[in-house]
């Protein structure tokens, strides 16, 4: 019997052993440990890196640990933490995830650190500030605004004999389908005017708020999947003319370029010429090509429910309900949009900023195409629809648009069945949600 | 003595059982119960019938697309795999020199075939810039040299079915230690001539080999079932254009890890089960009715 | 052993090496491009290097500047080898129970044992992670170890067993004559003489757990608990600039210590799939 307890006793000693180091393992420096996430590549993380080091040369008592998961992981991992409970303390977010984590409630409410001016933005552009509202309240603090554009590549469209409208001009979808055709009409083989924007969800979401009445992109006042069948099919169906046309290209050949980093995808490369991206990207594109490439505004739509439907795309640091120590989380967010140290480090990476005092710095100083970047978007703010925040379960009825979307690529699906089963599951997540 | 022998039994299978209990019994009770129910963690699970399942029937088309996926994959992928790996043993069966290195060679992919590396590497080999097409290139098939075959969803899952044929090692030693256990007379009198070789393998030795096959064609199926990193990594996550890398278990994981919808998940999680139990029976039913006849 | 005709025999050895060769040929590229700069990598199909450079290793070890492959192979090891103590101590007594004890429900034990291997992970996952996230397990190494301490890898269990029954019954019952309890006949004859098949566990509870993607993604969620696999897909999630070079760098790494362990046990290892079915 002796050695059956010892046996067993060996057994718990194992797991006690274990067990207890990895409890221990967290607290080691003894300073104070801020969490911050974002989505990062290694270029953009020295940016974040290099401001996170000024913050903490400024409070030496602070340790910033971060992570920077890829675009794809970021969300997957973001999501399990919350649910886990074990959410870094600073979380950066997109406009279009707002919804999806506030109205969760995980996160803190800002408006007490903004009255207390731990969180300044009383230099700021109040329309921009606002990006970070959920039912009336702040919880998020935008580190830059962006909107979809075209970035094209103008030599290319020249050379191939056409002549690319103005800058302050618009052009109606039907303009741009019919430029895109006679434009593909001239290229070599290999080479399309565009790719398919079968997985361009923000451009998706700039049709629909062109089609729909003002304030129901969403969901209507029922609380059902607002965008109508006629919406969504016409969507779809408008990409389905192109590819049968060949102006864009198909969609495995999309996937394949897509997949690139920009320097080596296809618009670098001169196999489009037009490219969907948001604006803030346009300085890259410019400066990394030698041909002339410009900015112009995505199709607009006369005639329809709304001209302009461009979706202001706002990136934002949020903190966390669980974070350890929010007065530091603030201070660290405040750090990082009105320090002008930071800023000018940051270089408006993720669009036009909320500062007006910074902004007006950084424009002296600023990359012409930033300059152009920052234009572009004043412009698009100042005509389009306010930006509402989408309800939770966002995220999964995205993903449909954009799956609906390869099934109508490959044919596997009608427009109208497409935007069928986009309604039909949409409506399935939002009560999923609403339960 | 014998009261402390049943004692003894039950203390030592005290880590199975504690195991048995709390990571494989009540969880799976759970999963059926989570099945019913909307659930996403942050909240308490909502109790919502069969409505997951109906769901996922009338509604999912990535399921429809999740099951053809997985279904092409493994049925024809297992068969193609066994057929390889048993040729090849009887080939080194047969003295070989260097045997023991053959061996070695053809069983390093099993070792590494399910990695993160190696499905990168798959990524470089079948992708439009890579090894395949440079091939292509090389034999002047141009025409064909600009086809992504891990991004084309007419050939994505192709370039994974040709991964688990690469694989083809491990079930491969076990037929070798299955054809060790022939008696000798009986391979060598299938040695007159070919024709009669011909009759002696099919007739003798495969029978006597149907329950090594058996073991090998379920255990195959099984973690044909089970793929997952070639898929998500291949796939960059969201299954390639068209659903065409939506393996079975991506779905499961997008929907419940990413989606955060749990009781959708653990739904999907039980139609795999009940699948793969189908499978299993269906695949004893046929081999044992095999055994009888002979 | 039957002999074949000479020629025969040449063919057949000829097809099995070119077999090989095409078996074993990415693997080798991609060695091989770890070691080439990066703009040669996708220039020529040949094995042989025109230039040698180690950068590519430099660049991949540093991964996202912060937090480095040092920490990542750090966390693999440190799994792998708590799987291994677990899947060695619970398997083994586990082992047995079933080979040599009497006992009501044993049966029933061991076929519910021998079903649990046909069971796909993701039939429970879900319960499991809501069980694990209720305990604060989540993004710790526990949801993955601690599952090896409670012997749910029945492959290692059924291994064990068939080798325990393989020891003759004469040594347990003379020790038993001599007054040794089961524990110590356990222990002092059975656990020994089963060290090969100790070995062939231990070695694949290594490479298994050191492979597993599933798990890790699900479980490990911040990159200072990334293991190398988790490390690597961050890796090629994230990169401004396809550095295939670096990549294919960590990759060989990545795979270093499962080559390593198999040609040393390389005579082990295929004892142990051939007897018991092990998948690698």
């Amino acid at each position: 019997m002796k050695n059956l307890k010892r046996i067993v006793s060996l057994f718990l000693v194992f797991t006690v052993l274990l067990v207890l180091p990895l409890s221990t393992v967290a607290q080691a420096s003894g300073k104070e440990v801020l969490r911050v996430a974002w989505w990062g590549n290694t270029n953009r993380d020295k940016l974040y890196f290099a401001i996170n080091d000024l913050f903490m040369a400024e409070n030496p008592n602070v340790e910033i640990v971060t992570e920077s998961p890829g675009w794809a992981d970021y969300w997957v991992s973001m999501a399990t933490a919350y649910a886990s409970g074990s959410a870094p303390d600073v979380v950066q977010f997109q406009s279009n995830q707002i919804g999806e984590y506030c109205s969760k409630g995980v996160l803190l409410p800002l408006d007490g650190y903004v009255k207390d001016g731990v969180i300044d933005l009383s230099e700021w552009n109040q329309s921009y500030a606002a990006t970070g509202k959920y039912e009336d309240q702040l919880y998020m603090i935008s580190l830059g605004i962006t909107a979809q554009s075209m970035i094209i590549n103008k030599t290319m469209v020249e050379k191939y004999g056409m002549t690319l409208w103005g800058e302050d001009e618009n052009i109606s979808w039907a303009e741009f389908e019919a430029f895109l055709n006679e434009l593909q009409a001239k290229l070599p083989e290999d080479t399309y005017a565009a790719l398919d924007f079968y997985n361009n969800n923000d451009l998706a979401w700039v049709w629909i708020r062109q089609n729909s009445p003002i304030g129901t992109e969403w969901v209507d006042a029922e609380g059902k999947f607002a965008p109508t069948l006629e919406t969504l099919s016409g969507w779809y169906d408008l990409a389905n003319r192109l590819r049968k046309s060949g102006a864009i290209a198909n969609a495995a050949w999309t996937q394949e370029w897509a997949a690139r980093a920009w320097q080596e995808g296809a618009l670098a490369m001169g196999k489009v010429a037009f490219f969907f991206a948001n604006a803030n990207q346009y300085k890259m594109f410019q400066n990394g090509i030698e041909d002339d490439i410009v900015l112009r505004r995505v199709p607009t739509h006369p005639g329809g429910q709304n001209e302009f439907g461009d979706l202001l795309i706002t990136s934002s640091f949020g903190i966390s309900k669980t974070a350890k120590n929010p007065d530091l989380a603030a201070r660290y967010i405040n750090f990082f949009v009105n320090n002008m140290e930071a800023q000018k480090i940051f270089k408006m990476e993720l669009g036009v900023i909320g500062n007006q005092t910074i902004q007006a710095e950084l424009n002296k100083n600023a990359d012409p195409s930033d300059v152009k970047a920052a234009e572009y978007l004043g412009r698009v703010g100042a005509t389009t629809l306010p930006f509402i925040p989408k309800a939770p379960g966002v995220w999964a009825v995205q993903s449909e648009i954009e799956s609906a979307s390869h099934m109508v690529a490959e044919g596997v699906m009608t427009p109208e069945q497409a935007a069928q089963s986009v309604i039909d599951i949409a409506n399935d997540v939002i009560a999923e949600n609403a339960q | 003595m014998k009261k402390m022998d049943k004692m003894a039994g039950y203390v030592f299978l005290i880590p199975w059982l504690l195991g048995f209990l709390l990571l494989t019994l009540i969880p799976l009770a759970y999963s059926f119960y989570y099945s019913l129910t909307n659930f996403n963690l942050l909240s308490d699970p909502s109790f919502i019938g069969f409505s997951n399942y109906v769901k996922m029937f009338t509604r999912d088309f990535h399921f429809l697309n999740a099951v053809r996926v997985t279904f092409v994959y493994v049925f024809v992928s297992v068969p193609l795999q066994l057929l390889f790996s048993l040729i090849l043993a009887f080939a080194l069966n047969k003295g070989i020199p260097f045997l023991s290195a053959f061996r070695a060679i053809y069983y390093i992919p099993s070792l590494l075939g399910g990695s993160v590396a190696i499905a990168i590497l798959w990524r470089q080999v079948f992708g439009m810039d890579g090894i395949l097409n440079m091939l292509f290139r090389a034999l002047g098939l141009t025409s064909i040299s600009n086809i992504s075959w891990i991004a084309d969803p007419r050939f994505a899952v192709w370039s994974l079915i040709i991964l688990r044929v690469w694989q083809f090692g491990s079930p491969m030693i076990i037929f070798l230690a299955g054809i060790k256990q022939i008696p000798n007379e009986l391979l060598e009198a299938g040695a007159i001539d070919g024709a009669t070789r011909m009759k002696q393998t099919t007739r003798i030795i495969l029978p006597m080999m149907t329950p090594i096959i058996l073991f090998n064609v379920i255990m195959q199926i099984v973690s044909a079932f089970k793929v997952f990193t070639e898929a998500y990594i291949i796939s960059g996550g969201n299954g390639g254009v068209l659903d065409s890398l939506l393996f079975y278990t991506l779905h499961i994981y997008n929907e419940g890890f990413s989606k955060m919808r749990m009781g959708y998940a653990s739904a999907l999680s039980w139609i795999l089960l009940l699948i793969i139990a189908l499978i299993t029976l269906l695949s004893f039913k046929a081999f044992s009715k095999h055994v009888q006849y002979h | 052993m039957i002999r074949d005709s000479k020629t025969v025999r040449i063919i057949r050895t000829a097809l099995v090496s070119v077999i090989a060769l095409v078996l074993i040929y990415p693997l080798v590229w991609m060695v091989v491009s770890s070691f080439k700069p990066e703009d040669l990598i996708f220039k020529d199909l040949s094995l042989i290097p025109r230039q040698l450079t180690l950068e590519n290793y430099a660049i991949g070890w540093l991964s996202s500047g912060r937090v480095t492959f040092t920490t990542y192979f750090y966390n693999s090891i440190l799994i792998s080898v708590l799987a291994v103590i677990g899947n060695i101590l619970s398997c083994s007594l586990v082992a047995y129970s079933f080979a040599r004890l009497e006992y009501r429900g044993r049966k029933l034990f061991f076929s519910l044992m021998l079903m649990t291997m046909m069971l796909p992970v993701h039939a429970t996952i879900v319960p499991q992670f809501a069980y694990f996230h209720k305990m604060g397990w989540v993004d710790t190494i526990l949801p993955i170890v601690i599952p090896k301490f409670l012997a749910t890898d029945a492959f290692f269990i059924f291994l064990i067993v068939q080798f325990y029954r393989g020891i003759p019954r004469d040594l347990d019952e003379a020790a038993i004559v001599d007054g040794c309890n089961h524990y110590s006949v356990f222990y002092r004859i059975l656990l020994p003489l089963a060290a090969p098949a100790l070995i062939t566990t231990t070695i694949f509870t290594f490479m298994w757990t050191w492979n597993d993607f599933f798990t890790q993604i699900i479980y490990l969620r911040t990159p200072t608990s990334y293991t190398a696999t988790l490390g690597l897909r961050m890796f090629i999630d994230r990169q401004a600039l396809s550095q295939y070079g670096a990549m294919f760098a960590m990759s060989t790494l990545s795979i270093v210590p499962i080559l390593v362990l198999f040609v040393t046990f390389q005579r082990l290892l295929i004892e142990g799939v051939a007897t018991s079915g092990i998948k690698g």
